[in-house]
């Protein structure tokens, strides 16, 4: 993410030196009435919803009232951001079909998870956040460091994927970074002052629309612009053989060039997918809110899967870009001293070449749609976790309910003016985005395995969640050191983040074991709905439902759909 | 559900599918239009394809699927979250035994 910026704020730096106005696109007329009408119906949407919030629960929790299709793909929608859909181009440019894995192993079986095996604990338990899980399964120093470490990190992000956005705007539209950072952090800040949860959802659900609608078409002209599917695959024969088949280059003792650089299997398998991808799709609180707002327990477990089988579907429109760029761009990132052909710049390159007026109004309002919902997603969770993880549990306890619903619009305001300070710090210094993101994944590196021996170990201690995260914490920072030292040791940076996750669950799990051991463990009767075997929700009730509406039944679908997309590349490979 | 109340104009406003109906009719209708009159540059540009026309279709397509389903499945009336909890205890799928 934060190479991303750099590069991006390089390719502006240099375009922008001799005159303000070198704008890659040539914008019509049409193609501005269409981001200015999307922008209406953005602040519409936050005015419409207003009404409709009338006490706490409906500002932070969307009053529980969503159906699934709409809490669905607000799920993946505040994940397709528009740095993810950049960074993820990149990745296509650079190393071809290679980094699938973080969907089709990554994330689809995490949210699948999520759905059939966590909600019920989540949703069950009626919880107001993630965070407040581990208040309740251990004490209040882990919830602290959970619930902390959360509220900053988001709240930073949302100012990093603010500078971004203004980034690309003044690279692609010529705007002022100023007038970019202000207009795009005023627009986010109304829908959710107005509309809460439920403002942010509707935009993401908007916004995830016209995002595919200007990906796909783009996608399109790309592959015939190149002479149609089977001549792409024929000219990917001259790359390394990952480019065209993502299993390839993965031994553990492969080197060299034909070295998988995303990772070997053990990496991508236990580390990426188990404890990373598990981790963040499960216990990220910006994407588990989003299930949550649902209006029932199905509909919530559902929520993650149905968000599933479109995400199965968006390499195609992110990677597959990405891959193009770098066949019509052959000097595409070879020269690094060239900003303006930097990897990141595919999908802004590839749509200012091929994409005329009309076409360009809807890739040009999705890409700025996906950067409003990657930071109204974290504006929207932050507010959430201070007001009920920080502020409701440890400063006020007992105030009215509209004590906390004007504590939650201020905490908005604060994020955003936040977010506003982040973006200008990060305009002048660059590498404090990537030391911060470093910062985080060490958080973020043991926090599965703390969960889910916290819901399926009764015997799990309070002191023994504590001290395996933190170890875990330590244990990710100390992996980081010793590959900053041993700067060889690692194939790739992805490499090192998943071995990262790897020794950070491994020394959660080993230290909570081993403090539990000698440790109190909670009485049951404090534990009801948290743990497996004490009450969980859906221990206590008969599913009676349709066999389509069943997580489990919608669940083995989206996997088996994910593994088989796999053989897509038996069929589909240079002849 | 067994008494039918009156949908409201603002049941209508609140229905997510309306307001991307109404937003993609627009979009399609902008992008057709744009299609319709492309200059050769514009059609060379796209590798030959009228990518406005075909866009602008799609995006007709989808707004009418999601009139369709308005059409089909018209919202519910209006409940704030008081209600709607009292209507989730009566619909919850899984009553206990």
């Amino acid at each position: 993410m934060s190479a991303l910026t750099t590069a991006l704020s390089a390719a502006v730096m240099a375009q922008d030196a001799p005159n303000e106005e070198a704008a890659l696109l040539d914008m019509q007329w049409v193609d501005y009435a269409m981001l200015i009408i999307y922008f209406i119906f953005v602040i519409g949407i936050g005015w419409i919803v207003r009404r409709s919030i009338k006490n706490s629960k409906d500002f932070f929790q969307a009053g529980r009232s969503l159906p699934a299709w709409i809490a669905g793909l607000a799920f993946i929608s505040a994940n397709l951001g528009a740095l993810e859909i950049l960074g993820f181009a990149a990745n296509g440019a650079q190393f071809g079909f290679a980094s699938v894995h973080y969907y089709w192993i990554g994330a689809i079986p995490a949210m699948v998870f999520l759905g059939v095996i966590m909600m019920p604990f989540y949703y069950g338990s009626k919880l107001k956040s993630v965070p407040e899980y581990l208040r309740r399964r251990y004490n209040k120093p882990t919830h602290l460091v959970n619930a902390g470490s959360f509220a900053i990190s988001t709240v930073l992000i949302a100012g990093v994927n603010l500078y971004s956005l203004a980034i690309v705007l003044r690279a692609l539209l010529g705007w002022g970074l100023v007038h970019a950072i202000i207009v795009a952090a005023i627009l986010v800040l109304l829908y959710i002052l107005a509309g809460g949860l439920m403002g942010a959802m509707y935009n993401e659900v908007l916004q995830f629309f016209v995002i595919i609608a200007g990906l796909i078409p783009l996608t399109i002209v790309g592959i015939i612009a190149i002479g149609g599917p089977v001549e792409l695959m024929d000219r990917l024969a001259d790359y390394p053989a990952y480019w065209y088949d993502p299993w390839s280059g993965t031994g553990i003792a492969t080197s060299g060039e034909a070295a998988n650089p995303i990772g070997d299997w053990v990496g991508i398998i236990l580390g990426q997918a188990f404890i990373l991808s598990f981790g963040y799709w499960t216990t990220n609180f910006a994407e588990v809110q989003r299930a949550m707002s649902a209006k029932n327990l199905n509909s919530a477990r559902r929520a993650p899967i149905i968000g599933a089988y479109p995400k199965i579907f968006i390499p195609f429109i992110v990677l597959l870009p990405g891959i193009i760029a770098a066949l019509l761009f052959p000097e595409l990132g070879k020269d690094p001293s060239d900003e303006s052909m930097t990897y990141t710049n595919a999908i802004p390159l590839l749509i200012a070449d091929l994409l005329p007026t009309g076409v360009l109004g809807v890739a040009v309002t999705g890409l700025v749609a996906a950067f409003m919902a990657g930071m109204a997603a974290n504006v929207s969770s932050f507010n959430t976790v201070v007001t009920y993880d920080i502020w409701q549990a440890y400063v006020r306890r007992n105030r009215g309910d509209h004590y906390y619903l004007r504590l939650g619009r201020w905490l908005t305001v604060i994020g955003v003016l936040i977010g506003i300070g982040t973006a200008f710090i990060a305009a002048q210094y660059n590498n404090i985005n990537e030391y911060l993101q470093t910062l985080f994944s060490f958080f973020q590196a043991p926090v599965f395995v703390t969960f889910i021996l916290g819901m399926f170990w009764k015997r799990t201690t309070a002191w023994g969640g504590f001290w395996g995260m933190l170890s875990g914490i330590i244990s990710a920072g100390g992996i980081w050191v010793f590959a900053t030292v041993y700067d060889e040791f690692f194939r790739s940076s992805f490499a090192q983040a998943m071995w990262m996750g790897i020794v950070a669950g491994a020394v959660d799990l080993v230290v909570t074991v081993a403090v539990s051991k000698r440790t109190e463990p909670k009485p049951d009767t404090e534990l009801v709905g948290l743990v497996k075997g004490l009450g969980v929700a859906t221990e206590t009730r008969t599913e009676q439902t349709v066999w389509i509406k069943r997580p489990a039944v919608l669940g083995t679908g989206a996997i088996t759909l994910a593994m088989a997309m796999y053989l897509i590349f038996i069929f589909w490979s240079p002849s | 559900m067994s008494e039918q109340q009156r949908v409201t104009f603002n049941d209508r406003l609140l229905d997510l599918r309306f307001l991307i109906a109404c937003l993609f009719t627009i979009f399609g209708v902008m992008v057709t239009i744009t299609g319709l009159r492309a200059t050769p540059e514009d059609i060379e540009k796209a590798a030959g394809v009228n990518i406005s026309l075909w866009t602008g279709i799609g995006l007709l397509l989808l707004a009418g699927s999601f009139w369709l389903w308005v059409l089909l499945s018209p919202p519910q009336p209006a409940t704030s979250s008081a209600d709607l909890e009292e209507a989730a205890e009566h619909e919850d799928p899984w009553p206990s035994e």
